[in-house]
């Protein structure tokens, strides 16, 4: 059912009718004060966890984000610190390995040496939730249509999956898909996302999540699970409605900033995540 | 003032009467120096004022506003006065040389009934009802009813309506009286009226501010989009009325939003008035007799929404003879059937309307993907009438209107089916209890839902959603005399919300999930008054009491501060858990300053307890409407209105200004990036705070005439300021357009031809660009300042329409009708809206323009039979 999300549902049936004519017309934007950008999380794997610090830009500016250098970054999670080093410019990596405790709530403190927005301190935390962990992912194929509506060539893999929705929480999750260890979700509008809203605490059968267009028969598929707190499922589709921009007729209602998790005006989002991983090969 | 100078100058008399007495008996019997004639009373004071030593003391508005004939031109004075006694209705006192005049004391009669157009018997609404030589008059209601109570004497009554002969006729009021009046429409040159103004002076002299009438005619001369006459699209030619988008059906009237306009198809209210997502309107014009817009003043009669009123009336059939009309359009068919039931007594009008363009494409076309499209909507009112007898008369009215949208993929794999639409019927009694008590009673049920389907092999997918009301009401018109007209009336409603229900079913996944039903009702109850306190001056003042209560069953959520749900309660059936009670008082004037000038004012609150889920701006199909609750309190509005009429040449060219502030509070507004369908949660959604809206509107009319039609500006700002949206700070409400032209034009050749054209232009409406970008998750995301801190270019457009009646054949009934016209002649690039995405292949970003509509021609044929 989240396979189609209800604005493309309704995108779908309006472009039908829509005989809009599109061209590119110069337009001027004013610009904003330069923020600070935060994408990190702590997953329960026992790796050296990352937090990766950017600056916004200029709207039409075409160059690659600009990274914050030279911030102190630390981790906290009541009990014990973890402090974070730049071992590439704007990468930041604990400099122990760890892996997050399932109940737990982690913080995380950044220090700037020059302030972005008004602010050279920012601060966020997230809870680590149970993990989904899926009985079984399964692929199978389905036949698509060309224009014409004459058959095609091309199949498509659907993936779904069996497993216990996690219970007794507000559940979000988001999942990678890879192809023979080719990263299908490489951007945020290609993840997978869905939440508990309408699944309370069920078993889920069958439940098909995934399409994965140019699949051939023996392709080999991995799908890492990562359950998260319901919020940060809300914010990545915030962060989708935004990227896909207005649509006709506006249905995703006036856009917005993506408020994230952090303080002092910080965008981006600190997140926590348990972890799942499965595998099918794609059948003929 | 003329009450004192009375007082004072028969003081004087008294005073002077015994030194002047017994020298001015020659005076009246002298020739008074006037014609054999027909005179009005107060013509007749006026030239004995004039005569020499005659001296007259009375007051004007006292003199009873009748004519009476003088037989010969050679009479004296005393004669005169003798006839003022005997015909006049005065009696006379003589002091010494001055000689006092006072109305009889005289019995009072009632002279009621209905204006009927003569052609098929459909009753005229608002139709002018004047005693002639005098401003004292009625208005007919919207069911055609009149009464006037007048002293005992003979009348002169001019019934008139515009593009209608006015009609005069002789009442001997010595006894109360019935007389159905059936006017005659005026010759065919002249009915190219576009906005009918109700009498030729209306415009100064009613006491109506931001008000428009429109015939189904009028809107038929507005150039149509596809051949589709429409109502809504002729509204938004008028000044303070704002489109919402081009392809919306949507419209904001003085700054308000769509869904606080108050639209109503015989009194039952239509949710949501539009067809394939918002291009065409609900009503079909072939079904349409009369529509009444309010600007925010509408009368006590209504309420329930804080910006308008579009008040539309169903034709209610010939009951004179069979008629059929109908017409093609490229995108749609029509037919209309009237006929008697029994002639003069009642009849039946149905039509229908159906769009083919999905049969075209089939028929055009041999792709099978079209074949397996289904998109079309239809249309169908149907009423009926029956009259009693002269004190009773009962209508039974009905609309159905669907859309549907469906797909097939070949071989049956996927299916998507969408219908959408309204059902409304209204059952209706007038009853005159006595010859100046009117009453109407009706029953009306209004229904509005959708269902949107998926079917794969092996799941589905139905989504259904719907809204219904049951209303009883009942509305009193009474008469009391030519000063006031006096109404009253009590209205209940039930809303049913059933806001969302999807069932998903298939292998794997099943189940239903329901958004929780609620019920609510509302109720209302008012008085007013239309108090013509004098010649220049007439009020219309009065309250209308609006009560709506939560019942169950229903559950409440409750919110914390940060619009997390904390906990909830559950109501059972017929429980009452919420009441919220509104008085909302109304008021309006006039001053007439001179014959073709006057000054106009009004305050009007007014109150709305349902609201609308809708976070676009041109609305759709699924938006769905919320009652308020614990949560939710109703919106609230004020608005206080001002203006200066204006005619000249004689009435043939009418100027107004209007300018209006308004407050409104508890607006409602949804968060950033809100969910609103399938939300049991909604009310989390929800932000509310105030706006405010003024503006200035300036219309220059030549409402009939070769040439016809108007010029309106409109100057307005509209605002919001809600805590959680913008950081707080104002920002511009989304239908923001402060500069708004119109100019609507018809030109009559002869007979047979004739051209139209309309020109608007609308500032660009607010949207929010981004200011900078992002990057998460290898994706680039727009970062924003301020909400609607920036327009879509301005919008600017003309439409032709070009009419030619067939030659007409005498001796056959057939009369076809070909009207050419185009939208969007000069083809601008308007922009509906501007995005921005990101060049394919690219980091680099650019900005969309969507145009929706250039040169848009069209054919269509009309008929009449």
């Amino acid at each position: 059912m989240k396979i189609l999300s209800r604005h493309k549902i309704l995108v779908a049936l309006f472009s039908i009718l829509l005989m809009a004519c599109e061209d590119p017309i110069d337009w001027d934007v004013n610009s904003d004060q330069i923020k600070l950008v935060v994408e990190g999380r702590v997953t329960n794997e026992f790796i050296n966890q990352q937090v990766k610090l950017t600056q916004t830009a200029d709207y039409f500016s075409s160059a690659s984000p600009r990274m914050v250098e030279g911030a102190q970054v630390v981790v906290s999670d009541g009990e014990s610190t973890y402090n974070y080093e730049e071992l590439q410019p704007g990468i930041y990596t604990s400099v122990n390995a760890f892996a997050g405790v399932i109940g737990r709530s982690y913080s995380i403190d950044i220090q700037l040496s020059s302030p972005l927005g008004e602010s050279t301190a920012f601060t966020a935390s997230s809870t680590m939730l149970p993990p989904m962990t899926l009985d079984s992912l399964f692929n199978k194929k389905e036949a698509t249509f060309d224009d014409t509506g004459e058959v095609s060539e091309d199949s498509l893999y659907l993936l779904g999956f069996y497993g216990q929705e996690v219970v007794g929480f507000e559940n979000g999750y988001f999942f990678d898909v890879f192809v023979n260890d080719f990263k299908e979700t490489d951007n945020v509008v290609n993840l997978g996302i869905f939440d508990d809203n309408f699944l309370e605490d069920d078993y889920l059968e069958d439940f098909l999540i995934y399409e994965v267009e140019e699949g051939n028969p023996g392709d080999s598929i991995t799908m890492v699970l990562y359950s998260v707190e319901r919020e940060y499922v809300t914010f990545l589709d915030a962060l989708v409605a935004e990227i896909e921009g207005a649509e006709p007729l506006g249905f995703s209602g006036p856009p917005a900033n993506v408020v994230g998790n952090f303080s002092n005006g910080g965008l981006g989002y600190f997140y926590t995540a348990a972890v799942d991983t499965s595998y099918t090969v794609l059948i003929d | 003032m003329k009450k004192t100078l009375y007082i004072i100058g028969l003081l004087y008399c008294m005073l002077l009467s015994q030194t002047v007495a017994g020298q001015d008996e020659t005076r009246l019997l002298a020739l008074a120096n006037i014609e054999q004639q027909k005179v009005s009373v107060n013509e007749l004071l006026l030239h004995l004022k004039g005569l020499e030593g005659i001296q007259l003391s009375y007051s004007e508005e006292n003199i009873p506003n009748r004519e009476i004939e003088i037989p010969a031109s050679n009479m004296t004075v005393q004669d005169l006065l003798t006839l003022l006694a005997e015909k006049g209705g005065l009696t006379i006192h003589r002091v010494g040389k001055n000689i006092i005049l006072k109305p009889i004391k005289e019995e009072k009669y009632t002279v009621s009934g209905f204006v009927f157009d003569e052609a098929n018997g459909e009753a005229m609404i608002g139709a002018t009802i004047q005693i002639k030589g005098t401003q004292n008059g009625v208005i007919s209601n919207v069911y055609g009813f009149y009464s006037l109570t007048l002293d005992q004497g003979t009348y002169v009554l001019i019934v008139s309506s515009v593009g209608f002969e006015p009609q005069e006729i002789t009442v001997d009021l010595s006894k109360d009286q019935t007389i159905d009046v059936r006017i005659k429409s005026e010759a065919q040159q002249l009915e190219e009226v576009v906005i009918t103004a109700k009498e030729v002076d209306a415009n100064v002299t009613s006491n109506q501010m931001g008000y428009a009438q429109l015939s189904s005619k009028s809107i038929k001369n507005v150039p149509a989009l596809m051949g589709e006459v429409d109502v809504i699209r002729a509204i938004r030619l008028l000044p303070g009325v704002q489109m919402t988008s081009e392809t919306s059906s949507g419209f904001s009237v003085r700054g308000g939003s769509p869904d606080q306009n108050l639209i109503l198809l015989d009194e039952a209210v239509v949710y949501n008035p539009s067809h394939l997502f918002g291009f065409f309107s609900t009503f079909n014009n072939d079904a349409v007799k009369n529509v009444e817009f309010y600007k925010g003043n509408m009368p006590v009669r209504y309420g329930g929404r804080l910006s308008s009123l579009l008040d539309i009336r169903m034709k209610e059939g010939n009951n004179q003879r069979f008629t059929l009309n109908g017409g093609i359009s490229p995108i749609s068919a029509r037919l209309t059937l009237e006929t008697p039931i029994v002639k003069d007594k009642g009849s039946i009008i149905i039509s229908g309307r159906r769009t083919y363009a999905d049969l075209l494409a089939r028929s055009t076309s041999n792709k099978e993907s079209v074949d397996n499209t289904t998109l079309f909507f239809y249309d169908l009112n149907m009423k009926a009438n029956y009259t009693i007898d002269e004190n009773n008369r009962i209508f039974l009215s009905s609309y159905a209107g669907r859309d549907v949208l469906s797909f097939e993929s070949p071989g049956g794999d996927f299916t998507t089916d969408f219908r959408w639409g309204n059902l409304t019927t209204t059952a209706r009694w007038n009853h005159v209890f006595n010859k100046r008590l009117f009453s109407n009673t009706s029953l009306i049920f209004s229904d509005y839902n959708y269902t949107l389907g998926f079917g794969a092999q092996d799941f589905r997918f139905d989504w259904d959603s719907n809204l219904r009301d049951y209303t009883a009401k009942i509305d009193f018109d009474y008469f009391l005399n030519t000063k006031n007209t006096i109404s009253v009336g009590a209205s209940s409603t039930l809303h049913r919300f059933d806001p969302g229900k999807v069932k998903v079913s298939g292998s794997g996944e099943n189940g239903e999930t329901r958004i929780s039903r609620s019920n609510a009702l509302e109720h209302a109850i008012y008085l007013g008054n239309e108090h013509r306190i004098s010649n220049k001056l007439q009020l219309a003042y009065g309250g209308r009491l609006g009560i709506f209560q939560n019942i169950g069953e229903g559950v409440h959520y409750t919110f914390d501060s940060e619009f997390e749900r904390t906990d909830s309660t559950f109501y059972k059936k017929g429980e009452i858990y919420n009441t919220y009670t509104q008085f909302e008082p109304r008021m309006s004037a006039t001053y007439q300053l001179s014959q073709t000038s006057s000054i106009k004012a009004s305050y009007a609150r007014t109150t709305q307890f349902l609201h609308l889920a809708s976070n676009s701006i041109s609305g759709t199909p699924l938006d769905i409407w919320f009652p308020s609750s614990p949560n939710v309190k109703p919106q609230l509005a004020d608005q206080i209105s001002g203006g200066y009429f204006r005619n000249f040449f004689n009435n043939k060219l009418e100027v107004s200004v209007e300018t209006y502030y308004k407050w409104l509070n508890r607006q409602i507004d949804f968060k950033d990036h809100a969910e609103l369908l399938l939300n049991e949660e909604l009310e989390g959604e929800l932000r509310v705070g105030k706006a405010k809206a003024y503006g200035l509107e300036l219309m220059v009319k030549k409402p009939e005439g070769k040439l016809n039609g108007w010029v309106s500006f409109t100057w307005s700002k509209s605002e919001r300021q809600i805590d959680a949206i913008n950081n707080g700070k104002a920002y511009r409400s989304s239908y923001d357009r402060p500069i708004n032209i119109s100019a609507v034009g018809n030109y009559t050749f002869n007979k047979r031809v004739s051209l139209s054209a309309n020109w608007v232009y609308f500032d660009g409406l607010p949207f929010t660009t981004p200011s900078g970008r992002m990057y998460y998750g290898n994706s680039i995301v727009p970062t924003y300042t301020e909400r609607n801190g920036d327009r879509v270019p301005s919008y600017h457009r003309l439409d032709l329409g070009l009419t030619i009646e067939q030659k007409k054949n005498e001796g056959r009934r057939w009369k076809g009708s070909w009207v050419f016209s185009v939208y969007n002649a000069y083809g601008r690039k308007n922009a509906n809206f501007i995005s921005f995405r990101t060049k394919e292949g690219t980091n680099e970003t650019e900005a969309i323009r969507y145009t929706i509509f250039r040169w848009v021609p069209s054919i269509a044929y009309n008929f009449k039979f």
